[in-house]
């Protein structure tokens, strides 16, 4: 960020703080969170499910136009016309918008999934959403049916069949499995009250306790002792983690995979993570820990979809995965490709001379499919 | 400048939530378990109060006006006969064809049930009458309950025992406190406590502990406080599910509600706890479905799943009665009255 006040670099260890930070804030506020996904592995058979079918993902993305939001297709063409007050990522088939300040979910042609007036609602995650409603959180399936009653204070996305909750009394946060029912603290010196990630990615989940950081299994089992001053999340079987004054990687066991040297580390994906060693800039290692993209940008995120955002100068474009750039670093801002598509904002200045952000859609190529609009 | 922070972070909020999503894969699952509807046809027609314009009225459990609203209040029918008030006075309409069947006379008009009902005419004593409206056991009562196996509990000069249905007192007049009979045993409070008695008044269980308070048996087991709290015993007056409650309630098809701390939830008959501590308030469990309340809102769950059933908030909900429940919206004046059946749909929308 070459705004922030914070140093001018806020990837890596302080960029994954924020978000982890972010996280656990909204978990408290019970604000909307985003899908945090993994592989489905598995369907699991539990009496509320009687049957459950895998659907073909929708490829429809919101844009905003003249103030309201509606969703166009890959190739940019306007399928929903733009009606909502504000709209969300399709996950699992469904999306969350709101449309004359009520909340829902809508299916691919815009019809609203089901019934329900929820205070609050999640996106959904193999195949359940948390939804609020008589200041409760609980989780419904996605023909809109409790599952999981509402019974908590605040709660999580599932990830890995896994969610973190809040307990009605407000005095305990836990995991619970897909049936509802808390995951006990195994071999861990306290009890999970204070997390930092909320969600399990490679079935092992950041806890943190009396300021260190280890990883517990999805039975609740600590399988990494806590030991590490600052840790990101697992991602491609491995995860940053502090030792000394230096980042390293470690793999599902705890064991050491890429010695620490780095100053600062991100997340692998697509084989590559973010990582700053010897220079000002950043760049991108390989699993052995080498530099596969040079440090040369001023700023840089994680890969996703084979395409990395990074920063230069002020301007953001992307990356592919031997570093070559697929546009003109022209954007204000953007997020990571999802779907084949990524989206871009740029600010413009309006007639009050107020910045104001437009919002669009490139693809793999570097190229529009949605010019910036407000 | 600032502008351009406040935007920044805007951005950072949305970009985190972006980031958080980095997903190389979703095999998307679809939940088909939308059970099959199930069309419950109801075998009988049954007459239930509504309230239309401010007065009280019923329709059939097809959602149909039945009988024109009339009365200022009424109530369900039991025994074929329902009570309704005018003004501050109560009589009996038929469920055969809505006529007033017994004269609107009585200051208070209990349900019929072995058919009977107890009553009081205006300045007078309690007594029971008949489908009629023939006082077949005499006013002669302090107050008097609804009959249950025969039984009913009545009360003169401050001490409790129970008349059976030709009018004779079966069980004299000696308690502190009667509950109503049933699986054959009654809750009374004697100088000792609380106990069961049979059918003919002997003590049938005496736990030896003291009982705080008693309810009722149902499928062999009883709820009563001890000083640790409600457990259960059975009909040997056994303790069998330990009294680790804050509130327990009796069983219903199955299971039975108990409070810890401030939340309920249900057991089943080995004291297990089959659908969690969570509600603030609950009905038992009636026709596979309770109404519970969550905070300020009343749902109804199901019985085998204990979720919730409709994603529908109630002010207020009443237990299901041959396929429909009654709901409640507003207060006061404003208080409007609906039913829905077991598929969350209103067979009478709300009306006051």
């Amino acid at each position: 960020m070459a705004t922030s006040t914070n140093k001018g670099n806020t990837f890596g260890i302080q960029r994954g703080k924020m978000i982890m930070k972010r996280l656990f804030i909204f978990l408290i506020l019970g604000l909307l969170s985003a899908s945090a996904c993994e592989v489905v592995d598995g369907i699991s058979d539990n009496e509320n499910t009687e049957i459950t079918l895998p659907i073909a993902e929708v490829e429809l993305f919101p844009v905003l136009l003249n103030g309201e939001w509606g969703y166009i297709n890959k190739s940019g063409k306007m399928v929903l016309e733009p009606r909502y007050q504000n709209a969300f990522t399709f996950s699992d088939g469904l999306a969350i918008v709101r449309e004359s300040w009520r909340w829902k979910y809508i299916d691919e042609t815009g019809e609203q999934a089901f019934e329900g007036d929820f205070e609050d609602l999640r996106t959904f995650s193999e195949g359940k959403a948390a939804v609020r409603v008589d200041g409760r959180w609980g989780y419904i399936n996605q023909n809109g049916n409790f599952i999981i009653n509402p019974r908590f204070r605040g709660a999580t996305s599932f990830s890995n069949d896994r969610a973190f909750v809040r307990s009605l009394d407000y005095r305990d946060y836990f995991y619970i499995n897909e049936f509802g029912n808390p995951l006990d603290a195994l071999n861990m010196p306290g009890d999970m009250d204070f997390i930092e990630s909320g969600s399990f990615q490679e079935k092992r989940a950041l806890v943190l306790e009396d300021g260190l950081y280890g990883y517990i299994d999805p039975t609740g089992n600590t399988v990494i002792d806590l030991q590490y001053s600052e840790a990101l999340p697992f991602s491609d079987q491995l995860a940053a983690v502090l030792i000394s004054d230096r980042w390293g990687f470690i793999d599902t066991t705890g064991t050491i995979a890429i010695s620490p040297q780095f100053v600062s580390a991100g997340t692998f994906n697509d084989g590559l993570a973010p990582a700053r060693k010897n220079s000002n800039q950043y760049g991108f290692i390989d699993k052995t820990g080498a530099f596969v993209i040079a440090e040369q940008f001023d700023e840089v995120r994680a890969f996703s979809e084979e395409f990395a955002p990074v920063r230069i100068g002020e301007k953001w474009t992307f990356v592919d995965l031997q570093g070559n750039q697929i546009s003109e670093a022209i954007f204000d801002e953007v997020e990571g490709f999802n779907k084949g598509l990524a989206r871009v904002i740029t600010y413009t200045l309006n007639e009050e001379n107020e910045l104001e952000e437009e919002i669009g859609y490139i693809n793999q190529t570097g190229n529009y499919v949605w010019f910036p609009t407000q | 400048m600032e502008k351009r922070l406040r935007l920044f972070a805007l951005i950072l909020s949305i970009v985190s939530l972006i980031v958080l999503s980095n997903c190389d894969a979703v095999d998307a699952i679809k939940g088909t378990d939308k059970p099959e509807p199930e069309i419950e046809v109801p075998q009988v027609e049954t007459l239930h109060p509504v309230l239309v314009n401010g007065k009280w009225g019923y329709i059939t459990n097809y959602g149909e006006i039945s009988i024109a609203p009339q009365f200022d209040e009424a109530r369900e029918f039991s025994n074929g006969l329902a009570a309704v008030r005018r003004g501050t006075e109560w009589g009996y309409i038929s469920e055969d064809d809505g006529t007033l069947q017994i004269p609107i006379q009585y200051r208070v008009a209990g349900n019929f049930e072995n058919g009977l009902a107890p009553a009081q005419l205006p300045n007078d004593l309690y007594g029971f009458i008949d489908v009629n409206g023939n006082f077949v056991i005499d006013a002669q009562f302090d107050f008097a309950g609804s009959f249950s196996e025969n039984l009913a509990p009545v009360r003169s000069d401050g001490l409790w025992g129970y008349v059976s249905t030709d009018g004779t007192l079966a069980i004299n007049l000696e308690f502190s406190d009667a509950r109503a009979f049933s699986d054959g045993l009654a809750a009374v409070e004697t100088f000792e406590g609380w106990v069961y008695i049979d059918s003919v008044g002997t003590v049938a269980i005496n736990t030896g502990f003291q009982v705080a308070a008693a309810g009722n048996f149902a499928q062999g087991l009883a709820p009563l406080q001890t000083g640790d709290g409600w457990g259960f015993i059975n009909e040997n007056g056994v303790p069998v599910i330990n009294p680790n409650f804050t509130l327990a309630g009796s069983f219903s098809e199955g299971l039975a509600w108990v409070m810890e701390d401030e939340y309920i939830g249900f057991i089943d008959d080995s004291g297990e706890i089959v659908i969690p501590l969570q509600f603030a308030e609950v009905k038992g469990f009636t026709e596979d479905m309770a109404a519970v309340r969550l905070s300020r809102d009343w749902y109804y769950i199901h019985k085998n799943t204990g979720t919730i059933a409709f994603n529908t908030p109630f002010d207020h909900a009443e237990s299901f009665n041959n396929g429909i429940a009654r709901v409640r919206f507003g207060e006061d004046e404003n208080t409007r009255y609906g039913y829905i059946n077991k598929q969350g749909e209103y067979i009478w929308y709300p009306t006051r």
